[in-house]
């Protein structure tokens, strides 16, 4: 029987059904939950009501991945480029991986954290997690990642990951890339779409 | 290709409601057909629909170079000044695109002729993908259909497959009008294959997208959207409140803004004049360019569910939905004859995922202008 056109793999739905009665549809998955947070520093960080050593370790692994992983220019004007105007730093090869001499990277500005770890314990675990799926988000979280700030504002974080779809990769480190990252803001103004609404659907 | 009338499965309103497709029923009419069928054999479907979408779709793909290129050509689809860039930079820089809906005008006999892309915000993926699919396989079950009854439909495992190629490190949200059943059922499907193609996904209103001190579009969570599906059409996020910030930010949404150019109807005129005599297409025209055509539609360049559009024969006014829509123009488009039954008139839809021609859905309606009180009816292949 020739079937080529149906029937290789019957469809399924992984969330059950199309009827969304909330609209709380998001982290499908278990821990971490991903209400991440981006802190400017270990003291940012204690202010907003986190645990004392989930900051510190949080920060250590950011800047520890930041010194390894940071996106790298030859030039300044190149990662000005990128990252705005006196937002770069020279800095020194010293990691071995090859490419020494001087370079130059962006600041880090600031580092994620996920407001469900309460106590250090709670980070390790994810950390193991993490790294047990590849890192860098692997496993789905970004606690203990650098995040930079490009010019347009978009924030994005660098992982030791290989950059398969990435679309935003740019002149880092050959073992890193950059990726866009969710972070938290201040949302200043809603209703900016949807005016037109009558109540048929927009589909055609 | 011929219309079947079958047994509808006995459960199949359960089945339904099971899945969460309440909108089998809309408007008070019955949407989903579960006891009739459209049959196509394997080489018709082969040579009439997936050949030719593929190659429709191709022809599309290479004028966008030319519209976007050209001031005047994107003036001529009503595209505002101010956005020009936007579309302009998304296809330059590849924004990557999901998925769209050729409506084709086919009978049986002769070419299939295109209709409209729906390329920017197709509904009814659903249906076509999964409910029509788990018909199918029921029917099959239950000795209606014979075992050999196949389908024009590999539309999940291709949206899964489109997804994966979208990068999984931030949340795809996705953004509908979700007081619409039918708009909100389609998003949320489309979120399935999402989670199955590897991503953390939330649904929010299109209203409820929100924007930070720097022009970032955010979520209710204050969180900065990095990806966002919308069911939700470019041409009116041109003309709203935030679409000053468009320029910026306007990169990170699905359907990516190059796709207004292809969900314009004004696309035909350009279609036909790029293309002449393609088989495949239908002689259309804007109208300052008026066309020696007796019957022919006339058609809102920006329209959906079939408001504003005009049937004329000899000449006249024979048929005329209202609307809310017209005031970016129109273009004129030959009359094609579309299949017709006892039932009604049919027009197919064929299923582009990511390139890939890769579906078809079929809707019929009373008159020959499909609206939005028409019904699906699922097909089959059979040899």
């Amino acid at each position: 029987m020739r079937r080529r056109l149906s029937g290789r793999t019957p469809p399924i739905l992984a969330l059950g059904t199309i009827a969304a009665s909330g609209l709380a549809l998001a982290s499908c998955g278990d821990n971490p939950p991903t209400e991440d947070v981006m802190f400017k520093s270990v003291d940012q960080c204690m202010q907003a009501g986190m645990d004392e050593q989930v900051c510190r370790a949080g920060y250590q692994d950011a800047m520890r991945a930041h010194l390894a992983g940071a996106p790298r220019f030859d030039r300044r004007a190149a990662c000005e480029a990128e990252y705005g105007w006196a937002q770069c730093t020279q800095a020194r090869g010293a990691d071995g991986s090859g490419s020494a001499g001087s370079f130059f990277i962006p600041f880090i500005a600031g580092y994620m954290l996920s407001t469900g770890f309460e106590k250090i314990d709670d980070y390790y675990k994810y950390r193991r997690r993490e790294e047990e799926q590849g890192g860098g988000g692997g496993g789905g979280g970004y606690s203990g990642s650098p995040i930079y700030r490009t010019r347009s504002g978009q924030t994005v974080t660098t992982t030791p990951a290989p950059a398969r779809g990435s679309q935003s990769a740019s002149a880092s480190s050959s073992r890193y890339s950059v990726k866009p990252v969710n972070v938290n803001t201040r949302t200043v103004a809603r209703q900016g779409f949807g005016g037109r609404s009558f109540s048929f659907g927009f589909g055609g | 290709m011929h219309r079947i009338s079958l047994p509808a499965r006995p459960d199949w309103q359960d089945k339904a409601r099971a899945v969460g497709f309440g909108f089998h029923e809309m408007y008070g009419e019955p949407y989903w057909l579960d006891d009739a069928a459209y049959v196509f054999t394997l080489e018709e479907i082969e040579t009439q629909i997936e050949g030719p979408s593929e190659e429709l779709h191709a022809m599309c793909m290479e004028l966008v170079t030319d519209i976007v290129g050209s001031d005047e050509k994107l003036h001529r689809l009503a595209i505002p000044d101010e956005f020009r860039e936007v579309v302009r930079r998304s296809w330059q820089q590849g924004e990557r695109h999901l998925y769209g809906r050729f409506d084709l005008a086919y009978d049986g006999s002769g070419p299939a002729k295109l209709l409209e892309y729906n390329a920017d915000t197709p509904t009814s993926i659903f249906e076509s993908a999964f409910f029509q699919n788990n018909w199918l396989t029921d029917q099959v079950a239950l000795g209606v259909l014979p075992a050999n009854a196949d389908q024009f439909n590999s539309l999940q495992e291709s949206l899964v497959e489109a997804f994966q190629q979208f990068d999984t490190s931030s949340i795809f949200h996705f953004a509908a009008m979700t007081d619409n059943e039918e708009d909100r059922g389609t998003t949320v499907y489309l979120m399935d294959c999402a989670v199955q193609g590897g991503h953390r996904v939330e649904l929010l209103d299109v209203r409820d997208i929100g924007v930070d001190g720097i022009g970032r579009f955010t979520d209710l969570k204050d969180r900065v959207i990095d990806r966002c599906f919308k069911l939700y059409p470019w041409e009116f996020m041109f003309r709203e409140g935030f679409s000053s910030h468009l320029p910026q930010s306007g990169s990170i949404f699905v359907e990516p803004a190059w796709k207004a150019v292809l969900a314009n109807k004004g696309l035909l005129a350009f279609l036909w004049e790029r293309y002449p005599n393609h088989p495949n297409l239908l002689p259309s025209f804007f109208p300052d360019d008026p066309p020696p055509l007796s019957n022919y539609v006339r058609k809102p360049l920006l329209s959906r569910e079939g408001e504003n559009v005009s049937v004329y024969r000899d000449g006249r006014e024979f048929l005329s939905l209202g609307g809310s829509y017209g005031d970016e123009g129109f273009v004129i488009q030959a009359y094609a004859p579309l299949f017709h039954s006892e039932a009604g008139y049919a027009v197919l839809g064929s299923w582009i995922v990511g390139d890939r021609s890769c579906g078809l859905g079929i809707r019929e309606d009373r008159t020959c202008i499909t609206a939005n009180l028409s019904r699906f009816v699922p097909h089959i292949i059979l040899d």
